[in-house]
């Protein structure tokens, strides 16, 4: 296979080496403090000219970057198809699922209706304008964003760039470990139609948490963006200097509701497709659903609609988890406490019936299914969740919803919607709760 | 017929039932005696688990111990319902089960989740809890309900292994005193060790959690016999870091001895077992032969050691007369191939009121004479965001 490159600084050339991921060789520089400085610096020195470039030249430029990955016989798409699925683990479908699914919301529409939804008058990002009171106001994103990423999810990276153009803030991005080509190939497209826009961001890998190397691209950021698990969020967080802003993405999970009159095919089927979707590693990833008691079906019957379902999305032949021990000492727990177990295609179904709480330490790709008396009482267990829930996925009829909803919108979530759309967020969607661009800027008011 | 004439009927259409109720035939009790049943099998079931313990352990009797654990597997099947719904599952029951072998093991793990116990948890007069591993925030608990019958267990495994020639010897414990620490099943492990096999210079040199290095160098300076030193192994890391920063040596009378537990993992530093054993010959004048290797879990009541002090044989772990061990592959849960790895999984009739077969999470290896210990099954390498999840699952209805 051709080299790919494991890293993208515009308009230089650096040394380097080769390394093997995952049998994939990918080229990478040696990164060291100097460099880091080196292109932050440079980065910076673009954030002028960026900030007076129009906002609708960049959603332009984006689009047709888009539009051409869209295609599937696009070179770099195509490379991007070969490579990623050995380097994330995903399927090739998961994997050609998402880079269709990426690309599709990263449309003009979209990207026009995100910018409306986060500012009132998108122009402030391109100049003084009125707010509507009448006074004058403009919006700048950081001089340099330094963008931290964890490699569960396909695209993130990409996104996260995106928006960092949005908000005309150069960026340094360090890509996950496991896959840092996407961003990079996303990059030189990017850099085909449009170099001068290219040249504002770059990839430089290093391992996660080296000091000197992060301390010299902290001292040069104005902003810090990072996705990542418990551990890595709270290290860096205690290594950041005090006034730099930083946005933290940690780890979180969802549930589904299945509401008694909905324990059915067609809904274990949205069901199935939320699950496969990313192997239950994104924070969108139903971990568990608690199906309501006293309809014409009995929870346990979802555990082996659902197991049915996901044995249809996802072939058999998909490793086993990794943890064959852990795995098979907690299906004895699970069985000691009357549980029920359905295991295709690499994923468990496990049906529990006890009131005991949930274990914690549960496999890679196990999903759990429990009995509820009463869905509308749901919420109020959950609090002890509060932190670690991103979504709920909902199966209930319209008339319930209302209160349901008012009751659940409580835990410290950022999304309720249906089954079956929980890995098809809009790009709009609040992410943690937060907004994704206005957040990020600063604002210069103008008098007199 | 009369429900006492049925059982009878019953127990002579089965022709394993012979074998498995030969306790109550000898003992005259009845499957059926009410209230009394429970009672009257859980004596029978100790007398005949104390036999085993005492049993010549150069020839295993396979019939007994068979007969045993057959009989505490229906009366754990019987008394512990989650134990029970677990058999369900695989399809095994007393009527099915002919051979320990076939008795289903509980995972080790399930001491965090539920009290695996065959008699009401606030019953107990001990429960042991594990040390806290890592993965877990959830300690493990083992009930107690007969102490007699645990001391029983510990004490003549660790007279053969490390007090061969009998008699009774000073035992210096780098552990704290079960008093100190009532929940450690290795305090009460050498607290019981001290009082069957200890003189009165015996004593515990851990108080309020700190090494009292200095009174223990006093000790050992001034004993005329041989000593027998005990304790986990990273307190002696630490022992032996005292004695070389202060540069102390001491010669031991001959025939001292030690016993080291337990591993290195999560303290601050790690050395090898072969380390530690030249540091104590080094140090103490404890030759590598005299320095035994315990291999115990809170979850189990009988213990292992690697060899018989002075012996000069290679080292392997060998069930006492009450245990045996299997080792099964992670996956299928069938014995592995002759020297192949697995998980061991250990038949415990010391374990009368808790779990008898029980699956652990160290993987082991058949050698010469016995098994050998390979350490923990390594943690999976979970990718992405979910990986914590675990932690964020804990508090889930």
């Amino acid at each position: 296979m051709k080299h790919l490159n494991g890293f993208y600084v515009p308009n230089r050339i650096l040394a380097t080496g080769e390394i093997l991921r995952s049998g994939i060789p990918l080229r990478v520089p040696q990164v060291d403090p100097p460099l880091v400085q080196e292109v932050s610096r440079m980065l910076k020195a673009r954030h002028r000219g960026l900030a007076g470039r129009p906002l609708e030249s960049i959603v332009e430029q984006i689009d047709r970057v888009s539009a051409r990955w869209l295609d599937p016989h696009y070179p770099l798409r195509r490379r991007a198809g070969k490579s990623l699925p050995p380097l994330t683990g995903f399927s090739i479908e998961t994997v050609e699922g998402a880079l269709n699914n990426l690309f599709r919301s990263l449309r003009k529409p979209s990207l026009q209706r995100l910018l409306s939804e986060e500012f009132s008058n998108p122009f402030v990002l391109d100049g003084f304008s009125p707010t509507k009171n009448g006074a004058l106001t403009r919006a700048f994103g950081p001089c340099l964003t330094l963008l931290i990423l964890s490699g569960n999810i396909v695209g993130a990276a990409v996104e996260a760039l995106v928006f960092s153009l949005l908000i005309k803030s150069p960026c340094l991005l360090k890509p996950a470990q496991d896959e840092p080509i996407l961003s990079v190939l996303w990059l030189e497209s990017l850099a085909e139609i449009d170099p001068n826009l290219a040249s504002c961001l770059a990839v430089l890998p290093w391992r996660g948490g080296e000091v000197s190397v992060e301390e010299t691209a902290f001292a040069e950021a104005e902003s810090v963006v990072a996705y990542g698990n418990a551990a890595a969020i709270s290290d860096l967080s205690a290594r950041l200097p005090p006034n730099l802003p930083f946005s933290a993405f940690g780890p979180r999970f969802s549930v589904g509701l299945i509401a008694r009159e909905r324990i059915d095919t067609p809904t274990a089927a949205r069901a199935a497709r939320d699950v496969t979707r990313f192997e239950m590693r994104g924070c969108l990833s139903p971990q568990i659903f608690y199906v309501e008691k006293g309809g014409k079906y009995a929870p346990e019957t979802f555990g082996a609609l659902l197991s049915e379902q996901m044995k249809r999305l996802q072939p058999e032949g998909l490793l086993p988890s990794e943890d064959a021990v852990l795995a098979q000492q907690l299906r004895s727990v699970y069985l000691m406490r009357g549980a029920t177990l359905w295991s295709q295609a690499g994923h468990t179904v496990i049906f529990d019936p006890s009131e005991e709480p949930v274990l914690s330490s549960s496999p890679e790709r196990w999903v759990l299914v429990r009995g509820v008396e009463d869905l509308l009482s749901l919420p109020e267990r959950l609090h002890p969740l509060r932190g670690a829930l991103q979504a709920v996925g909902l199966a209930v009829d319209a008339k319930r919803r209302p209160p349901l909803v008012e009751r659940l919108s409580l835990l410290g979530i950022s999304r309720i919607c249906p089954i079956g759309n929980l890995q098809e967020p809009p790009l709009t969607w609040h992410q943690d709760g937060r907004l994704r661009l206005a957040d990020r800027v600063r604002w210069v008011d103008l008098e007199g | 017929m009369t429900q006492q004439a049925f059982e009878y009927w019953k127990q002579n259409q089965d022709p394993r039932r012979g074998c498995r109720h030969a306790i109550d035939n000898r003992t005259g009790s009845l499957d059926n005696e009410g209230g009394f049943r429970g009672t009257s099998r859980a004596m029978d079931i100790t007398a005949c688990i104390l036999q085993q313990i005492n049993a010549d352990h150069r020839q295993p009797a396979d019939v007994e111990f068979n007969r045993a654990a057959l009989a505490l597997f229906e009366y754990q099947h019987e008394h512990c319902p989650p134990y029970r719904r677990l058999c369900a599952q695989i399809g095994r029951t007393p009527l099915n089960v002919l051979h320990w072998r076939e008795i289903p093991p509980i995972p080790v793990t399930a001491y965090k989740w539920m009290e695996v116990t065959c008699r009401p948890a606030a019953q107990a007069l001990r429960v042991f809890r594990s040390s806290g591993t890592t993965r877990e925030a959830y300690r493990s608990r083992h009930f107690l309900f007969d102490l007699e019958l645990a001391k029983a267990a510990i004490i003549p495994a660790f007279r053969r292994h490390l007090v061969p020639e009998g008699g009774r010897m000073p035992v210096f414990i780098l552990t704290p005193s079960a008093a100190e620490m009532p929940d450690s099943s290795l305090a009460f492990m050498l607290d019981t060790v001290v009082n069957a096999l200890g003189t009165a210079e015996s004593g515990f040199f851990i108080r309020n959690g700190k090494l009292e290095s200095a009174r223990l160098v006093t000790a050992l300076k001034e004993s005329r016999r041989p000593v027998l030193l005990v304790g986990a192994s990273f307190s002696f890391v630490h022992f032996f870091d005292g004695l070389m920063d202060e540069r102390v040596r001491i010669q031991l009378p001959a025939g001292s001895r030690l016993m080291d537990t337990g591993g290195f993992k999560g303290k601050s530093k790690t050395v090898s077992r072969a380390e530690l054993y030249r540091l104590c010959e080094d140090l103490l004048g404890i030759a590598e032969a005299f320095c035994v290797n315990e291999y115990g879990m809170s979850e189990m009541s009988s213990q292992f050691y690697d060899k018989v002090a002075g012996d000069t044989s290679s080292r392997a772990f060998f069930p006492p007369p009450q245990v045996r061990t299997e080792i099964l592959d992670p996956i299928s849960l069938l014995p592995v191939q002759e020297k192949g790895t697995g998980l061991l999984c250990h038949f415990d009739l010391a374990n009368r009121d808790s779990a008898m077969a029980l699956l652990t999470e160290d993987l082991g290896r058949w050698t010469d004479g016995g098994f050998e210990l390979l350490g923990r099954a390594p943690e999976a390498q979970v990718k992405g965001c979910s990986l914590l999840i675990d932690a964020l699952l804990q508090g889930a209805p």
